[in-house]
């Protein structure tokens, strides 16, 4: 039924941008984003506690993009990303 | 009305229908009546790769709809939060997107707000943080 959940809220959005972004596997959505993003990432060795990679975004056209772009800077500014993981992101959104 | 913390559960299958087995299994979670089943979308796309999406409000099997135990099913998922489930499947594949009601969560909030108390944390921790917990513990998991 799409067209009876057109205009609505949804659950997701915010939850899942973030995560793609951040790539902090904190949220089951995150997982799915992962998986979408066809597993080219080695899965990480169980219990080792590794530094959130960013992971792959989707491709992003024109003003999707400026929204990740500012996303990240909003994560940067909020002390979520260091300098590093930003600069990192902000990379593979624009390659 | 009140309403329990909620969690989507998105889960991808590389076959395009879903077991019984997995109904059964979520099935027989709601009817604890520890979560209730706010939203669930099926979403699949055919050999051509085009998105379907079917709700309970469309003709499910019956043992989907006996997971709605409210007088209808509520419409809380999205376009977008579809569009995401589907990223997650290829041609000839099934998402099942289930939204579920921590009932639980809400009936002890409750207890605890009626005892004065408050809840103040509530967090779900990663499975890998889990892990390492564990297993410092001396447990092996696995």
């Amino acid at each position: 039924m799409p067209f009876a959940r057109s205009g609505r809220p949804g659950l997701l959005g915010t939850v899942s941008r973030t995560a793609v972004i951040s790539g902090t596997p904190k949220v089951s959505a995150s997982a799915a984003i992962r998986r979408a993003t066809r597993r080219e990432q080695e899965p990480a060795a169980p219990g080792a506690r590794t530094p959130p990679a960013p992971a792959p975004p989707p491709p992003a056209g024109g003003a999707e993009l400026a929204d990740q772009l500012s996303r990240l800077a909003d994560l940067r500014s909020a002390g979520l990303l260091t300098e590093d993981e930003f600069a990192a992101a902000k990379a593979r959104l624009l390659m | 009305m009140k309403i329990g913390p909620l969690e989507v559960i998105i889960c991808a299958f590389p076959k395009p229908t879903i077991d019984a087995t997995v109904i059964k299994a979520l099935s027989e979670t709601v009817k604890s009546g520890a979560v209730a089943l706010a939203d669930l979308a099926l979403v699949s796309r055919d050999g051509q790769g085009v998105v379907h999406v079917r709700d309970l409000q469309d003709d499910l099997p019956a043992a989907w709809s006996g997971m709605i135990r409210d007088s209808r099913p509520l419409t809380l998922l999205n376009d977008a939060d579809l569009e995401l489930a589907a990223e997650t499947i290829g041609s000839n594949e099934i998402a099942l997107v289930a939204v579920v009601e921590h009932r639980w969560a809400q009936r002890l909030s409750e207890e605890v707000r009626r005892s004065g108390g408050v809840t103040a944390l509530q967090a779900r921790i990663p499975q890998e943080d889990a892990v390492i917990a564990i297993e410092a513990d001396g447990v092996t998991t696995s």
